[in-house]
């Protein structure tokens, strides 16, 4: 019983669920009582009936208020098509909710006027009991829209398309804060991915520096490796890694060939330690690796270490290298820390990040690196947040060269071909597959993208669509495309007898999306769903009766598409593969390893479905229709903003993210606009909460001490 | 001396040929002049043997009715997916019938059965599990005295599952394949423990001076911090401190050990999910493992054979072991899927081998297995429906004659959690209560213990 009662006390969606009948059934019994009071015509009947219809009218309050407090816990719970339906069911509320509290006031005015003049007793009766059939039917609507949230099972159409979106706005105005326990930390301490250590050796030491050792496995949540990066830590043996990966980093930075490009000094004598030149080196390389300036006290620590060494060994390279591995191997180099400052304002992030977080932000962002001298210079001198700083410093970004490699690990994240290093093919039925060709098939779609994003400036759904690409002569068998040049890369169009067009008929996704012997459209279309349209397609139960399944071997079903009927006739596995079987069947002319084909088993492959509504009959149209979904563009334009800021959203900075999905509306769906808002906005300038560390002041000559 | 060194040369030589070749089986000859009397003991040093504890895993579970023995206690007949670990029977217990108590939490398919034997807990979400692994809180207790806390290895050659972890944000990353395992025990840093002559390297010390560096930030860093990245960056500096004292192993002379010969760099077969490459490279692990565990570079390890959902599949098959597990009609006259329970076999078949690997390690008056304890565990039961009740369980060797082989107890139905908390205790580690909501446990599996 005291748990019940805790239930009710503590949690609004409970509270919601026990009450949300009163309106409904208890409205329903309401307005029988009224209306036999009617037909009788007596008036102590209509006071029950009035009294009825005023307190279960009235009891919509209640359940309104609980709903709305349940809303963030409810949103945060559930995936995909629930999230839809809750925002639809709340919109639905508060468009004709509003009907019930005016119904119990009606009432009230009935039995106040009916008890003094007993003439107009059954005229405001009648009124009552015809408003009551409408909030009646008001309730109804939105309780049928509730109950798609938590039930599949009763969803028999498709989720509303677009619901809530102007609700999103309303909505984050006069909201409440989430209690402290659901509040994410905004600051994130992501660890370094392998490609941005490989970036910033690239940039300090010159590129071709070789990383021999094992990164610690990348750690995915939402999606992308960009949040799990806040969340992962690193184990012994993977410091282990690091460790030996520092010094060896460090023994090729110092090769007699490789050094003369990078260190600002040669010493006076190799063989002992010049303690001017060590500083020097600190210095210069210090602040790139630690993505800041250094403190007085730390050059001093480290000049000593590296003096020390090599006065032991007799050589001042073997004293720089202890001290390049000491910041390779430093938690600020390995992890993001990020920092606020004291400086607060009125806004749902009312403090601001540190200079040196936010050159971080940007240059992780637009880069997938650490921040330059000039960024830096910028945090030195601290007006890096100033806006026509800040301004420049964006602008000189994006249009660096280097801004194609902060895309390329974007997309890179976003399509998971951080897979690409498990992946492997059955040798006998793909004899065609090799590391090479997955290498190059990787390389084709992020070659794609880049040109299509950045050099034609196209727009974002328009590669779901683009026949441009490029080929290497490995990946021309693949496609069954003739490709003239012997090396390198070459820029075609698919032709339309190819059967190809838009990325998701290249043969990368199709290959990463399979078995090691075979296609599966289940993987394709549940790719498609959480990675390009950011839903959550639930995992199978677990006692699910295998024995319907329609096996790979059975001579009479020879494609995919018979055996996965099972999926789409039992009630079970529909609810869930309705979102997925349907969408990668239409990539079924794409085999296990992404080669065109006609037929399976001799039997024809149907690829046609529809796409939530729209339909399409092979990989090329199901393209189209991919970018004429309304969820790509808004998938795309959270998952960035995601990636920029290291971690999920909340539930407060929705209004947000529809603005954002309309800006990269307005802005043609170009890249480089999303990531201009982006960087403006202020969740990637500021948090909500920080750990306001003092501003430190390295402008002074030698920074704090 | 001279005539022994002589002699471990040429055994030296001999081990090299077998691991380099195509990994054939090893004897290992013990060379008795360092024993004590009693023959169980280092005389160099006097200390005691050390102990070791280990998992096993293998993906997608077995076929109850064909796995779990009729009758319980030591004369048990073996049921038919038994049967290839026959010829190793008598170093093996079996536990059938224990499970992971899901208590209303869902079953999240193939993570709740290994997560659960592992933690304690039925995992509440798939990235919500409790506390560190099995294998962590006994490397806790026991791994601070070897060069590893513990090694962990991935036959199928992905470093991702190894189910070993002190938080569900970072999974202790597994070697995928002999050659990185060879190389991260038997490469740099390894210091023979039988060479002889011994002079520390001065570059070990740098190293060290360097590592010393980096942990004078850490009361400035853990200020800026909140909980959680706290408790992460501690993680960090606990494995910054883990190198230190691997460094401060290899300044120091180690104590020689008689059954430490270190092998030659292995030829690694092509790794990939191919059965017939996994459980090659399987055993060159597992013969690299026991020569590590000889030279005591660790005492805590993790091998996965097959990832949970095992994609392990035959040569030219368009499935793999977990697509037939779910999609293989079962044989109406055989009332098994029979391509499926192939793995099965084939994953005891494995065992059995690691189990006659680790035996074949003179050791004292026994060999290494007797001085080991190692888990053998899967993700499910009946893998077609996914199910965590009645786990397949097994555990090899006598922790030092603390453990009773032989033997077959059957759970009916009791938490998998009885396991690790029994596991933990043989291991040294003082805790009486272990595992998380349903699965909580204080009751030892008393039968098992001598």
């Amino acid at each position: 019983m005291s748990e019940l009662w805790f239930e009710i006390a503590e949690n609004p969606a409970y509270r919601h669920v026990l009450l949300n009948h009163l309106p409904i059934t208890g409205l329903a019994i309401a307005a029988c009582a009224l209306a036999w009071a009617m037909v009788e015509n007596r008036w102590r009947s209509m006071i029950l009936g009035l009294s009825l219809c005023l307190v279960t009218s009235a009891s919509a309050v209640l359940v309104m208020q609980s709903g709305d407090a349940a809303y963030p816990f409810i949103f945060d719970q559930i995936g995909g098509t629930g999230q839809t339906w809750l925002d639809h069911h709340v919109e639905l509320a508060e468009r004709w909710g509003r009907l019930l509290p005016a119904n119990a006031v009606l009432a009230a005015i009935a039995l106040a006027t009916g008890s003094r003049y007993a003439s107009c007793r059954r005229r405001m009766s009648g009124l009552v009991l015809i408003t009551t059939a409408f909030s009646l039917a008001a309730a109804g609507v939105i309780a049928q829209a509730g109950g798609h949230i938590r039930h599949p099972e009763f969803r028999t159409a498709h989720a509303p398309a677009g619901a809530g979106t102007e609700r999103g706005s309303d909505r984050s105005a006069g909201l409440t804060p989430l209690p402290a326990k659901s509040q994410p930390a905004t600051l994130a301490m992501r660890r370094l991915t392998k490609a941005q250590y490989r970036n910033v050796m690239s940039d300090v030491f010159g590129p071709g520096i070789e990383l021999a050792g094992r990164f610690e496995p990348e750690n995915r949540r939402n999606g992308l490796i960009a949040v799990g990066s806040a969340q992962a830590t690193i184990t012994a043996s993977g410091f282990e890694q690091y460790e030996g990966m520092a010094s060896e980093v460090a023994r090729q930075a110092l090769l007699p060939e490789r050094r003369k490009d990078w260190l600002p000094c040669i010493p006076s004598n190799a063989e002992a330690a010049d303690p001017a030149c060590s500083k020097a080196i600190l210095e210069e390389v210090g602040p790139l690796l630690l993505r800041r300036p250094l403190r007085k006290s730390e050059i001093r620590a480290r000049a000593a270490l590296a003096d020390q060494a090599a006065t032991e060994f007799g050589n001042f390279y073997t004293g720089i290298a202890s001290t390049l591995s000491s910041l390779l191997v430093a938690p600020e180099f390995l992890f993001r820390l990020e920092s606020t400052v004291p400086e607060t304002a009125q806004t749902i992030y009312p403090v601001r990040l540190s200079d040196a977080t936010l050159a971080s932000r940007l240059s992780f962002l637009l880069w997938n690196s650490g921040p330059d001298n000039e960024l830096l210079e910028a945090v030195r001198r601290g007006d890096l947040h100033e806006q026509g700083v800040y301004a420049k410093q964006v602008d000189r970004l994006l249009s660096s060269p280097r801004f194609e490699q902060g895309i390329r690990a974007l997309f890179e994240d976003i399509f998971q071909f951080d897979e690409f290093e498990n992946l492997s093919k059955d040798p006998i039925r793909y004899p065609m597959f090799s590391a090479r060709v997955a290498a190059d098939a990787r390389e084709q779609t992020l070659r794609t993208v880049v040109d299509h994003l950045l050099s034609r400036e196209g727009s974002y759904l328009e590669l779901f669509t683009t026949p441009h690409t490029f080929m290497t002569r490995i990946l021309g068998p693949v496609y069954a495309l003739p490709v003239r040049t012997e090396n390198g890369w070459e820029e075609l169009k698919f032709p339309p007898s190819s059967g190809r067009g838009g990325i998701l008929s290249h043969a990368s996704f199709n290959m990463l999306n399979a078995h090691s012997g075979r296609s599966s459209p289940t993987l394709r279309g549940l790719f498609v769903r959480e990675a390009l349209l950011c839903q959550h397609v639930p995992p199978a139960p677990a006692d699910v009766d295998f024995g319907l399944f329609n096996a790979d071997d059975s001579p009479e079903h020879k494609t995919a598409r018979n055996r996965l009927e099972v999926h789409a006739s039992n009630a079970t596995c529909r609810n869930c593969h309705t979102l997925t079987d349907p969408l990668g069947l239409g990539l079924e002319p794409f085999d296990g390893m992404g080669r065109f084909r006609r037929t399976e088993n001799d039997a024809p492959i149907d690829a046609s479905g529809d796409l939530d509504g729209k339909t399409f009959r092979d990989p090329a149209s199901l393209g189209i229709a991919m970018a004429k979904n309304d969820r790509v563009a808004g998938c795309l334009a959270e998952r960035t903003y995601q990636y920029a800021i290291g971690r999920t959203t909340t539930f407060s900075e929705r209004a947000f993210l529809r603005r954002l999905e309309d800006a990269f509306d307005q802005g043609g769906h170009r890249i480089t606009h999303l990531m201009r808002e982006i960087v403006n906005a202020d969740g990637f300038q500021r948090a909500t909460a920080g750990n306001s560390m003092p501003a430190e002041d390295w402008a002074l000559r030698e920074g704090p001490s | 001396m001279s005539q022994f060194i002589t002699r471990r040369k040429l055994l030296e030589r001999t081990l090299r040929g077998s691991i380099a070749g195509a990994g054939i089986s090893l004897a290992l000859p013990y060379l008795d002049v360092f024993l004590n009397t009693n023959g169980d003991a280092l005389a160099a040093t006097g200390a005691p043997l050390p102990r070791r504890f280990g998992t096993w895993f293998f993906g997608c579970g077995m076929n109850p009715d064909r796995w779990n023995p009729a009758t319980e206690g030591t004369d048990f007949k073996l049921p038919p997916e038994l049967l290839p670990i026959e010829r190793v029977r008598q170093h093996i217990s079996v536990l059938s019938g224990f499970s992971v108590l899901l208590a209303g939490e869902t079953n999240h398919v193939h993570r709740t059965g290994v997560f659960g034997t592992m933690t304690g807990g039925a995992p509440i979400t798939t990235t919500e599990i409790d506390g560190p692994t099995l294998d962590v809180l006994i490397a806790d207790t026991i791994g601070d005295a070897t060069r590893f806390r513990s090694l962990e290895m991935a036959a199928h050659g992905l470093s991702k599952d190894t189910y070993s972890q002190r938080n569900a944000g970072a999974p202790n990353p597994a070697e995928p394949s002999p050659l990185a395992l060879y190389q991260r025990v038997f490469g740099t840093g390894f210091t023979d423990p039988n060479a002889g002559e011994f002079t520390p390297d001065p570059r070990t010390m740098l190293r060290k001076s360097v590592l010393s560096v980096v942990a004078e930030d850490r009361a400035r860093l853990e200020s800026q911090l909140g909980q959680a990245d706290r408790a992460r960056l501690d993680e960090y500096f606990t494995a910054l401190r883990q190198l230190e004292k691997q460094l401060d192993l290899q300044l120091s002379e180690p104590p020689p050990l008689e059954a430490c010969l270190p092998p030659a760099a292995p030829d690694s077969p092509p790794i990939s999910q191919d059965i017939e490459h996994v459980a090659a490279n399987h055993d060159l692990m597992a013969q690299l493992l026991a020569l590590a565990l000889a030279c005591d570079q660790t005492r805590v390890f993790n091998l996965v054979f097959s990832a949970g959902a095992s994609r392990l599949h035959k040569s030219g098959s368009s499935d793999t072991h977990h697509t037939l597990t779910h999609e293989e009609a079962k044989d109406a006259a055989l009332g098994y899927q029979p391509q499926a329970t192939e793995f099965v076999l084939r994953s005891m078949n494995s065992w059995a081998r690691f189990v006659e690997v680790l035996g074949s390690v003179r050791e004292g008056d026994g060999t290494l297995l007797d001085n080991s304890v190692v888990l053998c565990h899967s993700e499910t039961s009946d893998a077609n429906s996914h199910s965590v009740t009645g786990l397949p369980i097994m555990l090899a060797g006598t922790a030092g004659g603390r453990i009773k082989n032989g033997l077959h107890i059957r759970g009916s139905g009791e938490s998998t959690a009885r396991v690790g908390l029994t596991l933990q205790q043989v291991m040294g580690r003082k805790v009486a209560r272990w595992g998380y909501r349903a699965n909580e446990t204080a009751r030892p599996l008393s039968e098992l213990l001598t």
